[in-house]
């Protein structure tokens, strides 16, 4: 369970990003023409009504923090260590190496790469021999179906083009 | 079409050597997936959904269901022989189960889970054919307006129950369709959250918002603290279920099927609540109640009745109103709608020969799950064994693989990545993603069915209480909201009473 101050938080969170929806996103990001005979069929009319409807929801969350009698000092989620957020901060690293290899290297061998970086360097696998090999053939196997079975186009590299 | 006719050519489409084969391969692949602690059925179905693109319908739903069956069966598997559930719907079963395991009768448990889930699942599909068509030809007496008050009340359930909060599952809903609005206006044709990027017109695609939110959370919270560390493996054991344990067990077993069967049919209630109701119960009928929890073999029998009850009876929403009970149905309607195809009372009178041939497949369903779980227990005792570094970036390129094929794009990839980290703070923030994706899923409809009504009434609002079946609805949608409000207040007094004695205690 969230921890109280947390829900706090979430519950500010929503009402100023419902606030923000209302007062600038929606009118910004949403094109409404001007001769919408009703205002109910309006583009922005929905957007509208669920921004509302966040915005009373964040205020019930508040509100029932605030109301809340209970002063028992729930267990936290374990604030995350300065540790994982590194290794998360590592991972989300290691995603965007991996979609940007994929226009180099082409799907499959940025694929054989991410999958042997993750499982021996963040993963720090005992079993290495074993990752190399599913690496390479899981890829290329995937390969095969998508590009051979259901007709595919997956992005090859320019230098290691597969059959 | 006579019914006759639909009924021949149903069974032509499930006769096929596809279709079985389809059908086999998928109880294959979800008992397999199933047990392996930490890919759940929902992850097994999302990562098989992208496999079904190039096949027929009838095939490719057919799969689908193969590895949801499996899948939830399969979880039974590391929840006997390592403590550990394969999915959450299995969690019941540890409490019997394992102590099994631990006396050398993990071969017993497994046994009696299987024949237990098979029972449950033939109960629940008897529950599917009977039901289903009855409510679709009900809903043919739907418009829009009552389309919407069903949506309202399915969301509602679905966001109020799905939860530790009923707060934060509403607000995970909200956000769900705000997400569904982003795209071309249906109407006007205008932008709505579009920023220009031409690969936002269409809006997010349904398997790549799924996946990243389903897939890649697990991922990252593994990436957070990696370890391939779990319990030790128990031994199958000697003994095997004999016909006197299953004919003592059969009434727990049917009482277990028939509390999934109804669970399953209420969206948003799902397999695991159905395999603690259907233990509890057995538990307060059975002469042997003492044991329960010290390894008897009718609380497997329970709890496993009850998680594979819901499998057939979930899908009796989603096919006679379009509207999926649970995570793994959700799936199931995306494999619809890349088809073409819209679940629904029209599905009924229009894909009729379909409908049937899932109603055939699904009961051919339970004897494969019958023979390949046999097989399964004696060979997949060493999947729990499979460690985490290898799974988990096998998953990952399989997600890529997956999401790419979509739509041969790139860009879907980065949007399942980024919804991948917006699945892990919802993980983290305990909101519930399940009533995200169904209503990211249910969202078009609803705008859809709230504008054609006010297009009908020329903007009257008073046409969403037009008749006594949106006003069915609306009273649902309020009991509902009545009783989950009931209920929550009722915890936070007891959560404050607990809080109150622990601390005159200290």
């Amino acid at each position: 369970m969230l921890a109280k101050r947390n829900e706090y938080s979430l519950g500010i969170g929503v009402v100023l990003f419902s606030m923000a929806l209302i007062l600038y996103i929606i009118p910004q990001l949403v094109v409404s023409p001007r001769n919408v005979a009703n205002a109910v069929l309006a583009p922005d009319f929905w957007p509208n009504v669920i921004a509302w409807m966040m915005l009373a929801i964040g205020i019930g969350i508040v509100a029932q923090q605030f109301l809340n009698k209970d002063k028992s000092k729930k267990a936290a989620k374990g604030i995350p260590s300065r540790v994982y957020f590194i290794r998360l901060f590592k991972f989300m690293a290691f995603m965007a190496g991996y979609y940007a290899l994929i226009p180099l290297l082409g799907m499959v061998w940025a694929s054989s790469l991410a999958f042997i970086v993750f499982s021996i360097v963040i993963a720090d696998s005992r079993y290495r021999v074993t990752a190399v090999i599913v690496g390479i053939l899981l890829p290329l196997a995937l390969y095969a179906f998508f590009y051979h079975g259901a007709g595919v186009d997956i992005p090859q590299s320019n230098y290691m083009r597969l059959p | 079409m006579s019914f006759l006719d639909t009924l021949y050519s149903a069974f032509a489409l499930v006769s096929q050597s596809g279709s079985i084969l389809a059908l086999g391969l998928g109880v294959l692949i979800g008992v397999f997936c199933g047990a392996i602690p930490g890919m759940s059925a929902t992850m097994a179905v999302a990562l098989t959904l992208p496999f079904t693109f190039a096949l027929e319908p009838v095939v490719g739903i057919l799969l689908l269901l193969g590895v949801y069956k499996g899948g939830i069966f399969g979880g039974s598997i590391p929840a006997i022989l390592i403590k550990t559930p394969g999915t959450p719907a299995s969690s019941a079963t540890i409490i019997d189960g394992y102590p099994m395991a631990e006396r050398g009768q993990a071969g017993k448990a497994l046994g009696m889970a299987l024949y237990a889930s098979c029972t449950a699942d033939v109960i629940s599909n008897l529950a599917l054919i009977l039901f289903a068509g009855w409510l679709a030809s009900f809903a043919m007496n739907f418009g829009p307006p009552e389309f919407f008050t069903l949506i309202v009340f399915a969301l509602m359930i679905i966001a109020g129950i799905s939860g530790d909060k009923m707060l934060l599952g509403i607000f995970s809903a909200t956000l769900g369709l705000l997400l569904a609005t982003v795209g071309l206006d249906l109407v006007y044709g205008t932008d709505r959250f579009i920023m220009g990027n031409p690969d936002l017109m269409g809006g997010f695609n349904f398997i790549v918002v799924l996946i990243g939110l389903f897939a890649i959370p697990e991922i990252i919270a593994y990436a957070r603290q990696p370890s391939d560390e779990h319990g030790r493996v128990r031994g199958l054991g000697n003994d095997a279920v004999t016909f006197g344990e299953y004919k003592r067990c059969f009434k727990s077993i049917c009482r277990g099927g028939v509390i999934g069967a109804i669970l399953g049919s209420i969206p948003g209630i799902g397999a695991a609540p159905a395999a603690f109701l259907s233990y509890s119960e057995a538990r307060r009928n059975s002469p042997n109640k003492a044991n329960f929890g010290k390894g008897e073999i009718e609380g497997v029998a329970a709890s496993e009745a009850g998680n594979n009850g819901v499998c057939g009876s979930t899908l009796i929403p989603l096919l006679a109103l379009g509207i999926p009970g649970d995570v793994i149905t959700a799936i199931i309607i995306g494999a619809f709608m890349m088809h073409g195809l819209q679940p629904g009372p029209l599905l009924f009178q229009e894909n009729g020969d379909l409908v049937y041939a899932l109603f055939m497949g699904l009961i051919l369903s339970s004897v494969f799950l019958l023979f390949i779980g046999g097989f399964a227990i004696k060979v997949f005792k060493h999947i729990a064994d499979i460690p985490k570094s290898i799974l988990l970036p096998s998953v990952l390129v399989l997600c890529v693989f997956g999401c790419f094929a979509v739509n041969n794009s790139l860009f879907d990839v980065m949007v399942m990545f980024a919804l991948g980290w917006f699945g892990y703070f919802l993980m983290r923030s305990d909101l519930p993603a399940a009533p995200f994706l169904i209503a990211f899923i249910l969202g078009p409809l609803l705008e859809d069915n709230f504008r054609q009504s006010m297009l009908v009434s020329g903007g009257d609002i008073g046409i969403l209480f037009r008749g006594p079946i949106t006003w069915s609805f609306w009273g649902l949608t309020a009991m509902t909201l009545f009783f989950l409000i009931k209920s929550h207040l009722k915890e936070k007094k007891y959560e404050s009473e607990r809080a109150l004695t622990a601390e005159a205690v200290e």
